[in-house]
């Protein structure tokens, strides 16, 4: 182990002196040549660094170009969602202004209707009263009438009749005064009167 | 045959007629020298007075010139408290009329009435009676009118 450990070193110490001397001859040998790798390195490395630059700026512009189109996306998608939430809350605005809409104009067809029906009652009600109102006055006149024609009916009666009877009492007057006295004689007003003395006494007119 | 004052003066213008006598006797007799035959032969006819003297000597009543104011005044008081008969008729009652009424009336009354005639052709025959305010109508133009109008 030890010797491994030796060997190792040993090796390790020559290796390490090698190297230091080629790293020494190296540098002596290569230091030109290291300048002209660094340039060439330092060329490489811009280069890397300009291809990075470019890779990175295309990369930039993929990345911007990226991002613009997820930027776009989610700006569509937003957008969407926006216009779908928008849809959908106008939708639902709709259907809640609808629904108050509906309740309102139910309430308020509700209440034109209550009214209407009130108003309607009303009308109803004060045509009724109009119509009994008209009716009492109806019956009222026709009343009147009835009685205007009896009366009117009675009095021509009675007229026709006291006419009629003026007349019949005329005719009758013309029988008694004209007619009859020719036909009594002294002797018959005698036993008339005797007899209506007598039928007076009867009847009480003395007492 | 004795008649009542009535009877005899059975008509309202007879009795006015004979109250007026006795109102007129009345007047004589205010002289101081009165005669009451002078003042009864002047004032009355016969007949009245003979139907004066009945109806005193009913009724006990002196002619008597003391007496006579007095008794003028109760005959004239008697002639007015006579209750009167208003006999409407159609004719002027006759002197038969008359006095077959006024036998008929004191037999069936008993008592005495006056008469008063009215004349209205157009009852025709019968009579209208007014006594003390009660009217009754017994004539032929009422009868008539009854036949044609009563139902």
């Amino acid at each position: 182990m030890q010797e491994s450990l030796l060997l190792t070193l040993l090796i390790l110490t020559n290796v390490a002196l090698f190297l230091t001397a080629a790293t020494w001859l190296f540098f002596l040998f290569r230091r030109e040549k290291n300048v002209r790798v660094l340039v060439t390195i330092a060329e490489k490395k811009a280069e890397e660094i300009i291809t990075a630059a470019l890779e990175k700026a295309a990369k930039t512009v993929t990345d911007a170009e990226y991002l613009e189109k997820s930027l776009k996306e989610k700006l569509e998608k937003s957008v969407e969602i926006a216009a779908t939430t928008i849809t959908d809350e106008g939708k639902q605005s709709a259907e809640a202004l609808a629904g108050a809409y509906s309740t309102a104009s139910k309430n308020a067809a509700a209440t034109l209707e209550d009214q209407a029906v009130a108003a309607f009652s009303k009308v109803a009600q004060d045509l009724s009263t109009e119509s009994n109102e008209v009716r009492r006055q109806l019956d009222e006149i026709v009343a009147s009438e009835h009685t205007k024609l009896v009366t009117e009916l009675t009095e021509y009666k009675a007229e026709r009749k006291q006419e009629f009877e003026q007349e019949l009492r005329k005719k009758i007057q013309v029988i008694i005064t004209e007619l009859l006295p020719y036909q009594i004689t002294i002797a018959d007003q005698e036993k008339l009167l005797v007899a209506a003395i007598k039928k007076a006494h009867a009847e009480g007119l003395f007492n | 045959m004795t008649y009542s004052l009535s009877q005899a003066l059975p008509t309202t213008t007879a009795l006015t007629n004979f109250q007026q006598k006795l109102a007129d006797a009345k007047k004589l007799t205010f002289r101081i020298d009165f005669d009451s035959e002078k003042i009864l032969a002047s004032s009355f006819s016969p007949a009245e007075r003979k139907v004066l003297e009945q109806h005193c000597s009913q009724h006990k009543l002196s002619l008597e010139s003391t007496h006579l104011p007095k008794t003028l005044d109760v005959v004239s008081d008697y002639i007015t408290k006579i209750p009167e008969l208003t006999i409407t008729m159609a004719v002027e009652p006759n002197k038969s009329i008359i006095q077959t009424l006024s036998e008929l009336l004191h037999v069936q009354l008993k008592k005495a009435v006056v008469l008063t005639f009215r004349i209205d052709t157009s009852i025709v025959a019968g009579a209208k009676l007014e006594f003390q305010g009660k009217v009754q109508s017994h004539t032929i133009a009422n009868t008539i009118e009854k036949v044609f109008y009563e139902k």
